[in-house]
C-alpha cells in the first residue's frame, strides 16, 4: 500500500497527471499507464520513459530520433513519415498523445514523429499493451505520451545550433521563467535538411528535403491553495520535397506542406488525497500536397486536407482507504475535410466514461481493474476492460501481468476515400460499413534489481487482433486495372518476448536488449511484412562529471524482415527476406563552464540502409553547440 | 465463322496458286499509305524503323472510345459503333475493341501469333476470334478479341505489352499485323497505347 500511495500522494501536489510542471531533478515519475503518478519502477503497468536528460544525451532533434533505439520499437518510414511499430504491430495501432491528449494528422495510419521537435519534449512515456481502457480508440499495441516541457528554473534561456551532413541545420531557442505561482516558457526552432538519395541510378529521392519552423509556449499558474491552470500551445509548419519516379516513366516533383496547431489547457485542483483536472485540447493538422508531373500536367495532383480533433477530458482521482479510484469522462470531436474523400467533409463524435481502481489489498500487491465505455457516433458502443496486477515480493522484484481489450476505429479515409491514381493505375474506395478492429492482449513481465546498479527485465506479450481492416481487391472494376477497397476480414496475432538489462557502474552505464517478435496473419499464416523477428540493442554511456564529458555509443541490430513480392510474375506474392542490418551511432559531448556544451557525433557509422526496403538516413556527421542559462 | 472459312480458303488458294490477289478474294478496300503526324484529335502516326507504322492513341478518357481505321491509318469519328462499319479498332484506356462480335458489325477478326512483329510475314489460317460477351472472369467487360495484350505488375501497377503479334482482319477484309509496344506517353502518363502495324500480304 505504501509504495503506490506514497508515490501517488507525493505526486498529488502536482495534480497534472501528465506530469507537467514536475521538477527536472525529481525522480522519474510516469503517468500514462494509469492516469495517476507513479515512480517509474513502481507503476502497475510497466512504462519506459525518456526523461529530458536522456533526450539531450541522445542528441535527438525530434521524437523519432529519441525512440528509434528503444527496445521492442521499430521505426517504419513511409509516405506518412516516421511511425512506430510497437510489439510487431503497425503504427496505426499505437496511440500517440501529447500531454495525454489525442492529436490529429495520421497519414496512412502514421503520425509522423519526426515532426515533433525534441526541444519541446520534457519526457516521452511508452506503455506497451492496450491503453483503450483509459484513452479509447487506437491504443492496441500501446500508447506513447509526449509530455511537453515546462520552465524548471527561475530564469532559463537556451540556444542551440547544430549542423550536419546533407546540409542539416537545427536552430532552436528557448526562454523560461518560474517562480512560486507561475511558470512560463517560449521556444522556437528552425530545421532544415536537403534530403538524401540512396539510389542515384534513378530520379527518385529516398529522403525528402525538409524545412520546418515551429514556435510554442507553456504557461502555468497556481493558486495559493489547491488550484492550478496549465496550458501549452504550438504552431508548426513543415515543407518537404522529394522526387518520385514510377515504373511507367512518369516522374513527379512532390511537395508537402503540413501545418499543425496543437493547444491544450488544463485547470486542475488537488487536495490531500485526491485531484481533479479537466483538459481541453485542440489539434489541427493541415496538409497541402502537390504532385507535379514532369513533362506533362496530365497527372498533376493536389490535395488539401484539414483534420481537426477537439477533446475534453475530465478526470477525478480519489484515495479511499486502500483504493485509488480514477474516474473520468471524455468527449472527442473529429472533423476531416479533404478532396479525396466522399463526402468531402466528414465528422464524428465520441463520448466515453472510464473508471479504474488501484487497489492494494496487500502491501506487496496492486490490483488494477478498469473499464472504459466509448460511444462512437459512427459505430456505437465499445467497452474496453483491462485488469492488471503487480506484485512486489521484495524490493528486488516487480512482477506484472495484464489482460485487456483494445479497439481501433476505422479512419475517415478507410471509410470514405475515393482515390484514383491515374499515374500508377489503380483506384481505392473507402468502405462506409467498416467496423472497428478489436484486440485482446496479454502481458506478463518481471523486473529484477539484484543490486542498485543493475536492472534486468523480461516481458512476454500476446496480441490477438480480430476484424482487422485490410486492403483488398474488389471485383466490380470496370474502368481501372485494379480497384482496391477496405474490409474487416483480417485476423492477426503478434507475440514475443522483450528483455533488457542495464548496469550502472561509476560513470559508465551499459545497457542491452533483445526482442523476439512473431507477428503473423492468422488467415494466410504468413508473417506480417516488414517486421524483424529478432532485434537487439546495445549501448554504453560514459559520463565524467569532473571532466564535463559524455560519450554515448549506441547500436541496434535488426534481423531479417520478411516482405512479399511477385518474383516470377505469376501474380502470387512470394516471401522475401531482407538482409539483417546494424546501426551504430556515436556522440561525444563536452561542457565548457556550466553554460556551454559542444558535441560531435556520427550516426549510422556502418552506412546501413537502401532505397527499397530500408530507407535509413546514410552515415551522417553532425556537430553543434548548446548554451544554457 | 463463315468469314473465317472463306478467309482460310483464300489463304489456301494463295499458297497453291501463288498469284491469288488477297484483296480481290476478300473484296476489301484499298489500303492507303498512312499519313504521318496527327491523324485525328487522339491519334498520331510515325514511320517505324524496320517497316510499318507506329501509331499512338490518346485513350486517356475513362468514358469515350477513340476509333481507328486501318485502311486509312487515321482516327475516325463514330456516332454508333454498332452500325458504323468504318472503324476497325476502338481504344479506351487499356481496352481495345474491334468492329466485330459484340462490339460492331463490320466483321473484324483477330488472331494471336506468338512471334515478334517483324517475324510475322504470313497470314495464319486459323485462330481468329471476335469480341464476345463477358465470360466468367473478374470483370464485367466484354471479352475482347485482343484479350489481355499486356502483363500487369500488381506490385508496381505497371502495364507492359506482351511480346506478341496480332493479325487483324479489318472490316473491309484487309489483313494487318499489329503489336503493342507501350502504354505510356513520354511523360509516363498511362492511357496512351502505342502499336506497330503494317499490312500483311
Amino acid at each position: 500500500m505504501s509504495v503506490v500511495l506514497a508515490t501517488w500522494l507525493a505526486a498529488a501536489p502536482q495534480p497534472a497527471p501528465d506530469g507537467s510542471g514536475l521538477d527536472a531533478e525529481s525522480r522519474t515519475v510516469v503517468v500514462t499507464a494509469t492516469r495517476t503518478a507513479h515512480e517509474k519502477n513502481d507503476a502497475p503497468i510497466a512504462t519506459d520513459v525518456y526523461d529530458r536528460q536522456t533526450i539531450e544525451d541522445t542528441g535527438a532533434e525530434n521524437a523519432m530520433e529519441v525512440l528509434e533505439e528503444t527496445p521492442g520499437v521499430q521505426i517504419s518510414r513511409g509516405v506518412g513519415g516516421a511511425g512506430v511499430l510497437l510489439q510487431g504491430l503497425d503504427p496505426k495501432y499505437t496511440l500517440i498523445l501529447v500531454d495525454g491528449q489525442r492529436v490529429s494528422g495520421r497519414i496512412g495510419g502514421t503520425i509522423d514523429l519526426s515532426r515533433i521537435p525534441a526541444d519541446d519534449i520534457e519526457r516521452i512515456e511508452i506503455v506497451r499493451g492496450p491503453g483503450s481502457v483509459l484513452y479509447g480508440a487506437d491504443s492496441l499495441a500501446g500508447t506513447i505520451n509526449i509530455i511537453t516541457r515546462r520552465a524548471a528554473k527561475p530564469w532559463e534561456a537556451e540556444a542551440h545550433s547544430a549542423y550536419g551532413s546533407f546540409n542539416t541545420v537545427d536552430l532552436t531557442g528557448r526562454v523560461g521563467h518560474r517562480r512560486d505561482r507561475y511558470a512560463g516558457s517560449f521556444s522556437a526552432g528552425v530545421h532544415n535538411t536537403d534530403g538524401w538519395d540512396a539510389d542515384p541510378s534513378n530520379e527518385s529521392t529516398t529522403g525528402p528535403s525538409s524545412r520546418q519552423f515551429e514556435a510554442s509556449t507553456s504557461q502555468r499558474f497556481t493558486s495559493k491553495g489547491m488550484f492550478a491552470l496549465d496550458g501549452w500551445a504550438q504552431y508548426l509548419q513543415r515543407t518537404t520535397r522529394g522526387v518520385d519516379a514510377l515504373g511507367t516513366g512518369a516522374v513527379f516533383d512532390r511537395v508537402n506542406r503540413s501545418e499543425t496547431i496543437t493547444a491544450n489547457v488544463t485547470p486542475s485542483a488537488s487536495w490531500d488525497d485526491g485531484a481533479f483536472r479537466f483538459t481541453a485540447s485542440y489539434s489541427l493538422f493541415r496538409d497541402q500536397f502537390f504532385n507535379d508531373q514532369r513533362g506533362s500536367d496530365a497527372l498533376d495532383d493536389s490535395q488539401d486536407t484539414f483534420d481537426h480533433i477537439a477533446q475534453g477530458t475530465a478526470t477525478l482521482t480519489q484515495q479511499i482507504e486502500r483504493h485509488v479510484v480514477t474516474a473520468g469522462a471524455d468527449g472527442q470531436f473529429e472533423f476531416l475535410s479533404a478532396n479525396r474523400i466522399d463526402p468531402g467533409n466528414v465528422g464524428r463524435q465520441r463520448y466515453a466514461v472510464f473508471v479504474q481502481d488501484e487497489w492494494m489489498p496487500l502491501e506487496a500487491l496492486s490490483i488494477l481493474p478498469g473499464v472504459r465505455l466509448d460511444y462512437d457516433s459512427l459505430f456505437g458502443l465499445y467497452p474496453t476492460p483491462r485488469i492488471a496486477v503487480m506484485a512486489r515480493p521484495n524490493a528486488k522484484w516487480r512482477l506484472r501481468a495484464s489482460y485487456g481489450r483494445g479497439y481501433r476505429a476505422p479512419t475517415f479515409r478507410e471509410m470514405y476515400l475515393r482515390f484514383t491514381n491515374a499515374g500508377v493505375g489503380y483506384q481505392v474506395r473507402g468502405n462506409p460499413s467498416l467496423q472497428p478492429e478489436t484486440s485482446w492482449s496479454t502481458h506478463v513481465s518481471a523486473q529484477y534489481f539484484p543490486w542498485r546498479w543493475v536492472s534486468i527485465s523480461v516481458a512476454a506479450f500476446d496480441h490477438r487482433l480480430q476484424d482487422t481492416i485490410v486492403v483488398d481487391t474488389v471485383d466490380d472494376s470496370d474502368d481501372a486495372l485494379t480497384l482496391f477497397g477496405y474490409d474487416n476480414i483480417g485476423n492477426a496475432e503478434s507475440r514475443g518476448v522483450e528483455s533488457s538489462a542495464s548496469v550502472q557502474w561509476g560513470p559508465m552505464t551499459l545497457d542491452g536488449s533483445y526482442t523476439f517478435t512473431h507477428a503473423r496473419d492468422l488467415d494466410s499464416g504468413r508473417r506480417l511484412p516488414g517486421r524483424a523477428r529478432h532485434r537487439g540493442t546495445v549501448g554504453a554511456r560514459l559520463h565524467r562529471r569532473a571532466w564535463g564529458t559524455t560519450l554515448r555509443i549506441r547500436s541496434a541490430i535488426t534481423g531479417a524482415r520478411t516482405f512479399y513480392v511477385d518474383e516470377n510474375d505469376d501474380d502470387v506474392l512470394e516471401p522475401l527476406d531482407s538482409a539483417p542490418f546494424a546501426t551504430l551511432d556515436v556522440r561525444l559531448a563536452q561542457t565548457f563552464t556550466r553554460y556551454v556544451e559542444a558535441y560531435f557525433g556520427v550516426d549510422n557509422i556502418l552506412d546501413a540502409g537502401n532505397a527499397t526496403d530500408n530507407p535509413l538516413v546514410p552515415r551522417s556527421y553532425y556537430g553543434g553547440i548548446t548554451v544554457r542559462y | 465463322m463463315k468469314r473465317i472459312r472463306s478467309f482460310s480458303l483464300a489463304i489456301l488458294l494463295c499458297h497453291c496458286a501463288c498469284a491469288a490477289d488477297l484483296d480481290a478474294e476478300l473484296g476489301g478496300d484499298t489500303v492507303e499509305q498512312p499519313a504521318e503526324g496527327r491523324v485525328g484529335p487522339n491519334a498520331s502516326n510515325e514511320a517505324r524503323e524496320g517497316g510499318g507504322q507506329l501509331t499512338t492513341i490518346d485513350a486517356t478518357d475513362e468514358e469515350a472510345w477513340v476509333y481507328f481505321d486501318l485502311e486509312t491509318g487515321a482516327q475516325v469519328e463514330v456516332d454508333d459503333p454498332m452500325t458504323d462499319l468504318g472503324w476497325d479498332l476502338g481504344f479506351r484506356r487499356f481496352h481495345v475493341a474491334t468492329n466485330g462480335g459484340v462490339s460492331g458489325n463490320a466483321g473484324c477478326e483477330v488472331a494471336l501469333v506468338e512471334q515478334p512483329f517483324d517475324a510475322v510475314s504470313t497470314i495464319p489460317t486459323e485462330g481468329y476470334v471476335v469480341d464476345q460477351e463477358d465470360g466468367e472472369d473478374d470483370n464485367e467487360d466484354p471479352d475482347y478479341a485482343f484479350g489481355q495484350w499486356y502483363d500487369y505488375d500488381f506490385m508496381t501497377h505497371v502495364l507492359t505489352p506482351k511480346p506478341q503479334t496480332y493479325v487483324v482482319v479489318s472490316g473491309a477484309g484487309n489483313v494487318f499485323k499489329l503489336a503493342f509496344e507501350h502504354y505510356y506517353d513520354e511523360a509516363g502518363t498511362s492511357g496512351y497505347p502505342r502499336f506497330a502495324w503494317a499490312p500483311l500480304e
